[in-house]
C-alpha cells in the first residue's frame, strides 16, 4: 500500500450490522470465557483443598458481586455456545441468507439469555 | 496485527469548508463529504454542503453530481452509468457501502455522511485505489480452464447447472463487500475477500470447468480464504443483493470433502 495515499476510515465511520458485532462479541466473549474459567477452576480447586479457603471461597462466590461475575460468566458460555452452534450451521452451508441470519441473530440472544435465566431460576430455587 | 486507528496522515480533520444554500431553497439537506487533495499535502478533511432537495434528482449520486457541477467543481468521485450496473459510484454512505446511484437520498433523515470506500489508499476525496482489489481478482483466475480441446460448438450444460451461476456471474466488481469485511481490513494483502471469492466459486460452480482441484489448492489457505470467518458485512451491504458470505462457506466446504 502506498505510504502517500492516505488510508480511508474504516472501524471509525462503518456502522456495523448486528451479526457483525454478535461475530465480534463471539470472539471477545470466547477469550473472557477462557480466562474466567481457568480463575473459576483455581477457585473450586482452592475450595476443595482446605476448610479456611472453602470459607473465603464460598465468601466470594456469594457476595452479590461474585454472584454478577458468575452471571456474566453463564451468560458469556450460552452465548459462546449458540453463536458457536450458528457457527457449525453455517458452515454447512446452512441459514446463511440476509433473512435467516437476521433471523438466527435475535434466536441466538434469545437463546443465550434463557439458558441464562434457566440456569439461575435453577440455582436459586 | 490489526491497526484499529488510522495513520497520522489519514486522520480526518472535522470541519471544512462549508457551502450554504441559496436563501431561496426549499428542502435543505447537509452532506457532508469526505474530503482530499493529494497537491495540498494536508489531511482529510469533511466538508459541508447544503443542497436543495427540490432542486435535484433522487439519488445520492445525482446529489454528488449538482454539488459537482453548481457548487463545487474540485470534487472528485467515480460514476458511469448511474442505474447500478457499472459499479463505479461505491462509496461509503451514512456508514454503510453502496451505489451512490441506486442509494436514495429519502431513505435517510438528517445530515448523510459520504466517506470513500473504507480502508483503502484514497487516491483523491471518493476515489480509491481498487489495483489491489483487481490484482485478487486476477488470483483467483476468474477464465475457463477446461483441458479438452477446443469444442465444435458451444459447451452445453443443463438448465441445473446454468441455475448454480445466477448470483454469482452477477457481480459488478464495485468492491463493496470487500472494503466492509474487517478481516479484509486487517490483512488487505493476504486475505483476498468476498469479491474475489465469490468469482473463485464462480468457477468452482461451473460444470464445464475443470480445474476443480487446481483451483481449491491455490484456495485453501489460511489467509487467502480463512480470515473469512462468517461476520456477514459482505452479503449485507452487497448493492445487487449477491451473497459472497455463503460463495465463501460453499468453498470451505468443498475444501474440507474434498479431503475427506
Amino acid at each position: 500500500m502506498s505510504p502517500e495515499h492516505p488510508l480511508s476510515p474504516h472501524l471509525q465511520i462503518y456502522r456495523l450490522p448486528l451479526a457483525a458485532l454478535l461475530s465480534i462479541s463471539h470472539r471477545i466473549m470466547g477469550v473472557l470465557l477462557t480466562a474466567a474459567t481457568v480463575a473459576l477452576a483455581f477457585l473450586i480447586a482452592a475450595a476443595a483443598y482446605a476448610p479456611g479457603l472453602w470459607q473465603i471461597a464460598m465468601s466470594v462466590l456469594q457476595h452479590p458481586l461474585g454472584q454478577i461475575l458468575l452471571i456474566a460468566w453463564t451468560f458469556a458460555l450460552a452465548f459462546h455456545l449458540c453463536t458457536g452452534i450458528r457457527h457449525l450451521v453455517w458452515d454447512a452451508c446452512i441459514g446463511l441468507s440476509m433473512p435467516a441470519v437476521q433471523a438466527s441473530n435475535w434466536l441466538v440472544l434469545a437463546g443465550s439469555t434463557t439458558l441464562t435465566i434457566a440456569v439461575w431460576t435453577w440455582i436459586w430455587a | 496485527m490489526a491497526q484499529f486507528t488510522l495513520p497520522a496522515n489519514a486522520v480526518v480533520r472535522k470541519q471544512g469548508n462549508q457551502y450554504a444554500a441559496p436563501p431561496d431553497a426549499g428542502e435543505v439537506r447537509t452532506f457532508q463529504v469526505y474530503r482530499y487533495e493529494p497537491d495540498e499535502g494536508e489531511n482529510p478533511r469533511l466538508d459541508s454542503y447544503e443542497v436543495d432537495l427540490e432542486e435535484c434528482g433522487s439519488m445520492i449520486l445525482d446529489v454528488l453530481i449538482k454539488i459537482k457541477n453548481e457548487i463545487d467543481p474540485t470534487l472528485s468521485f467515480r460514476r458511469s452509468c448511474r442505474e447500478g450496473i457499472c459499479g463505479s459510484c461505491s462509496m461509503n454512505i451514512n456508514g454503510r457501502n453502496t451505489l451512490a446511484c441506486t442509494c436514495g437520498v429519502d431513505q435517510f433523515k438528517g445530515d448523510i455522511r459520504i466517506y470513500p470506500l473504507p480502508h483503502m489508499p484514497v487516491v483523491r476525496d471518493l476515489v480509491t485505489d481498487l489495483s489491489g482489489f483487481y490484482r485478487q481478482y486476477a488470483a483467483v483466475e476468474p477464465w475457463l480452464k477446461n483441458g479438452a480441446d477446443e469444442p465444435e460448438r458451444e459447451r452445453l450444460q443443463q438448465k441445473e447447472e446454468r441455475a448454480r451461476l445466477d448470483g454469482l456471474e452477477d457481480c459488478i466488481l464495485c468492491a463493496c463487500c470487500s472494503t466492509s469485511c474487517p478481516s479484509y481490513w486487517w490483512n488487505p494483502d493476504k486475505y483476498l475477500g468476498p469479491a474475489a471469492l465469490l468469482q473463485a466459486w464462480r468457477w468452482l460452480a461451473d460444470s464445464r470447468d475443470q480445474a476443480t482441484g487446481e483451483r481449491l489448492e491455490y484456495l485453501a489457505d489460511a489467509f487467502k480464504l480463512y480470515r473469512c470467518h462468517t461476520i456477514m458485512n459482505c452479503t449485507q451491504t452487497c448493492p445487487k443483493g449477491l451473497n459472497p458470505a455463503r460463495a465463501i462457506a460453499e468453498i470451505k466446504k468443498m475444501v474440507a470433502l474434498s479431503k475427506s
